[in-house]
């Protein structure tokens, strides 16, 4: 009884911790994206409008805008636009981050759980049998997959599965004029929820192939990790002691290795979640996919410097978050983490 | 013990007399690693050598790539006559034409030349600036251990294209696309692996006994790193830097592709080829994009190759003995048993 709940508080405090030293690292990465904009030359208004406006009527949308403004207020400002939750406007269409967040975020997150339940299918059976039949055929025939996927860039994948099936795929088509009441911004399961199965086939279509190249990225960390845990679980003392107590061979690995080779899945996926986010910037610009990332290289062209700040700011917190999250769920399952 | 040697290494004569590390143990690392590379068998010695193999062939090709490519990356016509626009493969471009009339062949040679500049840049520069950081912050301690550990764990928990792609916006906006700023964008991403990996390795040899001798006998900080903590931390880089290379192949056609990187009137680039490529494909034209994609997969893959072959040998926990096949599972303790038999056999 004392025990568990000395367990459960154990949890509490590697929780709090964890919270406590991510404070700092958010601190240091707001710090970092803040110099590197800084450091770029001249400021957002010269870069977006320099060939429109003249020279004082610059200097009075700088000063409206707070850009002359000391360094440490401006980092004081931009502090207090991250601690709202609003990261800013942005110059060139006056849009608010976060509404671009919101408004964008949708199709990022669909093609990105479109990747990882690609990467999660393929890559843990296939991970699987790699580390049981170790230096069989199938490891080397998953091993070379594997180092293919990786080494080719979502931006190769891509328009090769758009030669091979780009016909069928119904990639040609442009998506259907879609009349479903906005609500959660993420539009297959808007499409659901208004009950049109129509739409949600053709969005599906039309996910499956961007989810493919971005699924191939991580697809090869997936079987490369589960083969090592299943290989290094397999050479634990307990599967020496299951085999000696007689358990059938096939029971040792599945019931023994497998189930522990598939806790670290969770760590794997929370450590391509900053792959995945940097793979769907390509992504959404190749399949002209309505994403943040998109919108994030639109804005790099358009040299809007606040809106690159408020995105990559939201990158960066949600790398951080999501990280977190993993380290949480890998102290809920196993308990060695807490200490 | 310090009494009885007095000509101790206090300065910079390297002609000191037998100390825990001799000389010659500098680069012993090095020669450790050529043993296990020599000793390696079965699958990591078929990925060693065939990643060996395909990276020494895209540095030849980049070297030579003026006299392999039949005409320059910007060339669109010969002798007076334009080359076809959209031309598909055929006796006089045999990888075809782009839009702009460019040779898909010499594009692609000379893609090889850009990335192979690009990568030794990154590298070079990353390898510097993260392992001597690495070092000090390692061997060092204290504050400037705590603030370096902390901006490095930050770049590092950024997604790492996105770092580049800032870094590619920034650099670019100070000083314009150029391959140097190209390299630098990636060199902001790899210098955290550099600084954590030496940081890690400087932090264990700071505590071994040889390097608490030399300090004991007097010798400078500058010193002991340079002699002692240098060739134990230098063989945990060849597999970071093997594995990066193939990296910046990949981040260097990233940055290309969303025209962040090389102005595409400098050099050819993959990366900006493809980007250029996917209209076509959309029209169903395949050679734009099937050819460098191609060449930057193979070249990712033989770096890719060499390094996880140099991993699997170096690694400790992954070499395996070619015997271990034959043990039975009843004993007890199988890696203490894998370990003699193995050097029974040998």
């Amino acid at each position: 009884m004392s025990n568990t709940s000395k367990q459960s508080g154990s949890l509490r405090r590697y929780v709090l911790t964890r919270i406590a030293l991510a404070v700092p690292m958010v601190l240091i990465l707001l710090v970092l994206v803040f110099v590197m904009m800084r450091v770029a030359p001249g400021d957002p208004i010269s870069a977006s409008q320099g060939g429109k406006l003249n020279a004082a009527e610059l200097a009075a949308r700088r000063h409206a805008a707070g850009f002359d403004a000391p360094l440490y207020q401006q980092f004081w400002d931009y502090l207090k636009s991250v601690a709202t939750l609003n990261f800013g406007t942005t110059f060139s269409d006056r849009r608010s981050v976060r509404d671009i967040i919101v408004e964008n975020g949708g199709a990022t997150l669909t093609l990105t759980a479109g990747a990882l339940v690609f990467a999660a299918v393929i890559g843990i059976p296939v991970g699987l049998l790699a580390g049981r039949y170790r230096d069989r055929a199938v490891d080397v025939t998953s091993r070379l997959f594997s180092t293919v996927s990786y080494a080719a860039p979502v931006f190769v994948t891509a328009p090769l599965l758009m030669l091979a099936f780009g016909s069928t795929s119904g990639q040609a088509s442009p998506l259907v004029q879609l009349n479903v009441p906005t609500q959660t911004h993420i539009l297959i399961l808007d499409a659901a929820l208004a009950g049109d199965w129509d739409a949600v086939g053709d969005i599906t279509q039309h996910l499956i192939l961007p989810s493919v190249s971005l699924g191939l990225l991580v697809v090869g960390v997936f079987i490369r990790m589960i083969r090592i845990n299943l290989i290094q679980s397999l050479q634990g003392d307990y599967i020496e002691a299951a085999r000696a107590r007689g358990v059938k061979e096939r029971h040792v690995v599945a019931r023994h290795g497998f189930r522990n080779a598939l806790v670290p899945v969770i760590t794997v996926l929370g450590l391509q979640v900053a792959m995945l986010l940097g793979g769907a910037v390509l992504t959404e610009q190749i399949f002209n996919w309505p994403g943040i990332g998109r919108q994030l290289i639109d804005y790099i062209n358009q040299r809007d410097y606040v809106a690159v700040q408020g995105i990559v700011t939201v990158f960066a917190l949600v790398v951080v978050v999501i990280s977190m999250l993993i380290d949480f769920v890998n102290a809920l399952i196993d308990p060695r983490v807490r200490y | 013990m310090a009494q009885t040697t007095p000509t101790a290494p206090v300065g910079e004569t390297p002609a000191g007399p037998p100390l825990p590390a001799p000389r010659s143990a500098r680069f012993g690392g090095l020669r450790r690693i050529w043993a296990a590379i020599r000793e390696a068998r079965g699958v990591p010695r078929f990925m060693l050598w065939t990643g060996a193999v395909i990276s020494a062939l895209f540095v030849i090709l980049a070297l030579f790539g003026p006299l392999i490519a039949p005409y320059g990356f910007d060339t669109y016509q010969s002798g007076g006559t334009r080359f076809p626009k959209q031309g598909a493969p055929d006796g006089d471009h045999w990888f075809g034409t782009t839009v702009q009339s460019l040779d898909v062949l010499s594009r692609t040679v000379y893609g090889a030349r850009t990335a192979l500049e690009v990568m030794v840049l990154a590298v070079v520069f990353s390898l510097v600036i993260g392992v001597l950081l690495g070092l000090l912050s390692g061997y060092f301690g204290g504050w400037l251990d705590r603030i370096l550990v902390l901006v490095m764990d930050a770049l590092f928990a950024f997604p790492y294209l996105l770092l580049a792609i800032v870094a590619g916006f920034v650099f670019a906006g100070i000083a314009g696309g150029s391959i140097i700023t190209a390299a630098l964008s990636i060199t902001v991403v790899y210098i955290p692996q550099y600084f954590r990996v030496v940081r890690a390795s400087a932090l264990s040899a700071r505590e071994a006994t040889f390097v608490e001798a030399a300090r004991a006998m007097g010798a400078k900080p500058s010193v002991v790193i340079r002699k002692y903590l240098f060739g134990n931390v230098i063989q945990s880089v060849p597999v970071i830097t093997t594995m990066n290379a193939a990296d910046a192949i990949a981040t260097l056609a990233g940055l290309g592709f969303l025209g962040l990187g090389i102005q595409p009137t400098d050099a050819a680039e993959w990366g900006y080829d493809l980007s250029r490529a996917i209209d076509d494909v959309n029209a169903g034209m395949w050679w734009t994009c099937l050819y460098p994609g191609l060449a930057m997969i193979i070249a990712i893959l033989g770096f890719t190759l060499l390094g996880e072959g140099l991993n699997d040998v170096l690694n400790p926990t992954m070499r395996r003995r070619r015997i271990s096949k034959v043990l039975l599972p009843a004993h007890t303790r199988r890696r203490t048993v894998d370990a003699t038999e193995g050097t029974a056999a040998e």
